[in-house]
């Protein structure tokens, strides 16, 4: 059994449940326990840092110090809590200046961060810990013919290089392959959804939504599988106000790729969340889970 | 934000400011109360245009009407933290 400490984040106790649900069940039949971090805080997002960067990096230190305390790597599920937690953590250990305030807020609080906590996405763990002949024998529902196109985002593999190639990763796509469905060709698999600005800038965030969506489905897709939770947001919840609004008619299903994996793995439904999908997955999923 | 180049043009630095001051104050960010909130400062009748999203995420359980907080000692300990950082007046 391999533990890791797990930094849920906001949406998954609020928006994106079915996330963190298959993610913690994912963990369990792949031999790895997620053992949530106490206390944790919201990782200020973007948004903390464009208005007051050192707040910013503090609020995230606090959640850096209470993992660093129990010793794991720290997963965080959300491209954005991961890419802001792994910012502050970069920022703590090659900035002397930032390193020293940030601890000296800490102390007010009565904490401390050493800058020895490793952070993680959850793609990483779960494509880079475990062998992929592991996750194949672990697969009890044929998924073979299901075409996905493999949704990374823009905050999972950039800006820094980490556990992928920036430009083209593959992790997501031998995940897919190796729960024997098809990872379909993605040119902007990388490419961002717009985020939080669908409430501020919302015609630039439905022109890239329908970008996206027009592109998985014009290479074929039966679904897209994503690791973020704005991207599956963002695409399944305003599906409609895109086609509206661009006059098309998608009905693109849009997985959590832990979903993906707890549907191939045959964990119960509750776990797996589908009822939390908006554009309903079952007419895409009903072949394949009746073979 | 932080240099002050922003431009009235966009919303988004308002909610940007309703984001950041709403993890001060609650330590996590509930969806719901974080769009009202946006509404009701820029647009009321904005809101009605995202009432179809709204209601399609409440009737599939994904808009929390409570919010989660954090408990009463951690936040008390993210604010103290927090206050600290803004007394340093910016990272550099």
């Amino acid at each position: 059994m391999k533990y890791y400490s797990y930094f849920p984040g906001c949406c998954m106790h609020d928006d994106s449940p079915m996330y963190d649900t298959s993610a913690r069940a994912v963990a369990k039949v792949l031999d790895m326990e997620l053992i949530e971090l106490d206390d944790w805080n919201c990782c200020g997002s973007t948004p903390y840092t464009v208005v007051d960067e050192l707040s910013a990096f503090c609020c995230c230190a606090r959640n850096l110090a209470l993992a660093e305390k129990r010793g794991f790597d720290l997963v965080a599920a959300c491209s954005d809590c991961y890419l802001i937690l792994n910012r502050t953590d970069q920022h703590f250990k090659e900035y002397p200046e930032i390193k020293t305030k940030i601890n000296e807020a800490l102390a007010a609080g009565g904490l401390e961060y050493h800058g020895t906590v490793r952070v993680r996405h959850i793609l990483d763990v779960f494509a880079n810990d475990v062998s992929m002949e592991d996750v194949k024998a672990r697969v009890k529902v044929d998924l073979s013919g299901l075409k996905v196109a493999p949704y990374y985002g823009c905050q999972v593999v950039r800006p820094t290089p980490n556990f992928d190639d920036p430009e083209n990763p593959q992790a997501l796509e031998r995940l897919i392959e190796s729960l024997g469905a098809k990872a379909t060709p993605y040119p902007l698999k990388t490419r961002c959804c717009g985020g939080s600005l669908i409430l501020s800038e919302e015609e630039i965030a439905l022109g890239l939504m329908y970008k996206l969506l027009d592109n998985a489905t014009a290479n074929g897709a039966d679904c897209i599988a994503t690791v973020c939770p704005f991207c599956q947001l963002n695409l399944d919840a305003y599906q409609g106000m895109v086609n509206k609004k661009f006059k098309a008619n998608f009905n693109l299903p849009i997985l959590f790729f832990t979903q993906l994996m707890g549907i191939a793995f045959g964990i119960e439904s509750k776990a797996v969340g589908l009822k939390y999908n908006i554009v309903p997955a079952d007419k895409v999923l009903a072949g394949h889970l009746g073979k | 934000m932080r240099h002050h180049l922003s431009t009235k043009r966009t919303r988004t630095p308002i909610l940007y400011k309703l984001f950041s001051d709403t993890v001060y104050n609650v330590g996590m960010i509930p969806r719901f109360g974080c769009m009202s909130r946006f509404y009701l400062h820029v647009n009321p009748f904005g809101a009605l245009k995202a009432a179809p999203v709204a209601l399609g995420l409440l009737r599939h359980g994904r808009l929390q009407l409570k919010a989660k907080t954090l408990k009463p000692q951690a936040k008390r300990q993210l604010q103290t933290i927090l206050d600290k950082a803004k007394a340093f007046g910016g990272a550099s």
